[in-house]
């Protein structure tokens, strides 16, 4: 399968310490592609090394087919909004799109107009950078990102600090850019539930290393099936389970046990907890959470 | 590496520190005239006043501080635009004016963080550093330009006709090895914030060398050196505001030593800048 991007055994290391350790990720054209980890966890870092503002201490990366010396002549296609926007405070929205316009010679006419009407922003006007909230200040961020023929966006914690309508409208922003324009994203989050509403495809990475890489429907289908029992005397329903035969359960907490296996029996286990006389208040087949997933595989919430 | 120099000129004249510069360049030329109109009259007045002023100079005497000189002729023969440019240069306003703003100028992409959403994308990203001197090199020819034209001015009001252009030909060169001493110094003190990656180095730098300041750290290094054999050694040598201080129009020998000095500093301070800026990671 052909990649927009692919990286080979990178690896980014500070004196002893190893940021980013052997990542190997692949990204297919117009793929929303999830990075996910958690702080510290080397996100960033490989975000700074695909997007040229940074060397890789080993290994080496392929974009748009072309790898070493050769990629850095396509790395006009990449925009980047890594950690926080950058942007001249004193100047205007359009002001800061402007500079950049022509640091990468682009000489469109109406170029900044639609790149602002694309992020939300045509009515900031003259408004200062330094006066704009934090969710107008990432709209900037990701305008800035797509000025020239940009097909891949780099996103690095897009959503960090924003409340819950400014995650909304940066969401949808990056959807529509993804169908309308074919734009592929790379996007770094620790905010899973959120990644998981857009993302096509995830890596998961975690001490620098990249533990997994999946589709969202592979990632779906992993998120371990199980059945949720809601009962106020779990010990005697754990007996039942037992008696059953059902070894793989877990109580979870005082109402709640968790059973990872028979998962088609759900009403065979129904009918024997009734006539064992086990009150229950419900029973049904549920998926794990995308965090709890991340968490068994990072090495527990401990870790997070 | 158009689009780059053409980026820098862009974000130049939106700078407030850039619009402040001139002002304050502006202010400072005309305070200058100003000054020196008073120190003439008060000259002229106190006949012993000069000669007291002429025994108070001392070639080996150390000058911390920015202090602005009034010549002893300028009381009896006028006043050439020539000598009143290379007293500018000796009391190292300009240079002292262009490195703070250097320093903010070649900072700002950093602090902004401006700076991460080009720098990735270019295929020699040392150019960058290239593109801010030709940024720098305009703003410092603005300032050369409001200084000259400022001093013209208030120096028509206030010294009437006591301010005489003189030659033209040495008015010119003096300008131009100024010019070109000063643009080394700029690329110095932005090499230094390169390296540094912040304003604060090159700014304090910047001002203890025109201050002076340094003159008390080479009469330490001197010291040290001759005491190892070398009698001779005189570290201000190598410094670029020596030959800030130093530049005449009338001594050829001085200009060729600015010019090589000049070139000397601006090519290896722009290369070191150019090459920090292509190997280091952007934070």
């Amino acid at each position: 399968m052909a990649y927009i991007l692919s990286t080979s055994g990178l690896t980014k290391q500070y004196g002893k310490q190893k940021a980013v350790n052997n990542v190997n990720i692949h990204i297919r054209q117009g793929d929303i592609y999830g990075l996910i980890g958690r702080n510290g966890a080397g996100k960033t870092t490989v975000l700074k090394m695909i997007s040229g503002l940074a060397a890789p201490t080993e290994g080496e990366f392929t974009l748009f087919g072309k790898s070493g010396r050769e990629a850095a002549k396509v790395m006009n296609r990449v925009g980047t909004l890594i950690e926080a926007p950058g942007a001249y405070r004193e100047m205007s929205a359009a002001g800061n799109i402007k500079l950049k316009c022509i640091a990468m010679g682009v000489r469109k006419k109406g170029v900044v107009e639609e790149l602002l009407k694309t992020v939300g922003l045509e009515n900031a006007g003259r408004k200062a950078v330094k006066n704009f909230s934090l969710g107008m200040k990432q709209r900037l961020g990701i305008a800035l990102a797509l000025v020239g023929d940009t097909d891949l966006v780099v996103l690095d914690e897009p959503i960090n600090g924003l409340d819950p309508q400014g995650i909304a409208e940066i969401r949808e922003t990056i959807e529509r850019l993804n169908r309308e324009k074919g734009i592929t994203f790379i996007i770094s989050s620790h905010i899973l539930e959120e990644l998981s509403k857009i993302a096509t495809s995830y890596g998961i990475i975690h001490n620098g290393e990249l533990l997994q890489e999946l589709t969202k429907e592979e990632l779906m289908s992993r998120c371990m099936e199980r059945i949720e029992l809601v009962t106020d005397d779990t010990a005697r329903a754990a007996t039942v389970l037992e008696d059953m035969g059902i070894t793989q359960y877990k109580v979870v907490d005082k109402t709640t046990i968790q059973i990872y296996e028979r998962l088609n029996g759900v009403s065979d286990i129904a009918m024997r907890l009734t006539e064992s006389g086990v009150k229950f208040g419900g029973i049904s087949v549920k998926n794990e959470a995308l965090e709890d997933y991340f968490l068994n595989l990072t090495g527990g919430a401990q870790n997070a | 590496m158009l689009n780059l120099i053409r980026m820098n000129l862009y974000s130049l004249f939106r700078t407030v520190s850039f619009w402040v510069m001139i002002a304050v360049t502006a202010v400072i030329a005309v305070f200058f005239v100003y000054m020196t109109n008073v120190d003439i009259e008060y000259m002229s007045e106190e006949n012993s006043a000069a000669e007291q002023t002429a025994q108070q100079t001392d070639e080996n005497e150390i000058t911390v501080g920015i202090a602005v000189e009034t010549l002893d002729e300028w009381v009896d023969q006028g006043i050439e635009m020539v000598s009143l440019f290379q007293v500018m240069g000796s009391s190292a306003i300009i240079a002292l004016l262009a490195s703070i703003f250097v320093a903010i100028y070649t900072n700002a992409e950093q602090k902004t963080g401006f700076i991460k959403n080009i720098a990735g994308q270019l295929p020699k990203r040392g150019m960058l550093s290239l593109a801010k001197l030709s940024g720098i090199a305009v703003e410092l020819l603005i300032m050369f330009g409001v200084y000259i034209l400022a001093t013209v001015i208030s120096g028509k009001i206030i010294l009437g006709d006591k301010l005489v252009l003189g030659d033209v030909g040495d008015l010119i060169k003096i300008i131009a090895v100024q010019y070109l001493l000063h643009l080394a110094f700029c690329s110095f003190v932005q090499m230094l914030c390169t390296v540094a990656r912040g304003a604060g180095i090159g700014m304090t730098v910047g001002i203890l060398f025109c201050s002076g300041m340094t003159s008390l750290v080479y009469m330490g290094i001197n010291y040290v050196v001759s005491k190892l054999g070398a009698e001779d050694f005189d570290v201000s040598k190598y410094d670029l505001m020596t030959y800030i201080g130093s530049a005449s129009a009338s001594d050829s020998d001085m200009m060729t030593k600015c010019i090589i000095a000049g070139a000397a500093y601006l090519v290896i301070c722009t290369a070191v800048s150019m090459l920090v800026m292509q190997k280091r990671d952007i934070k």
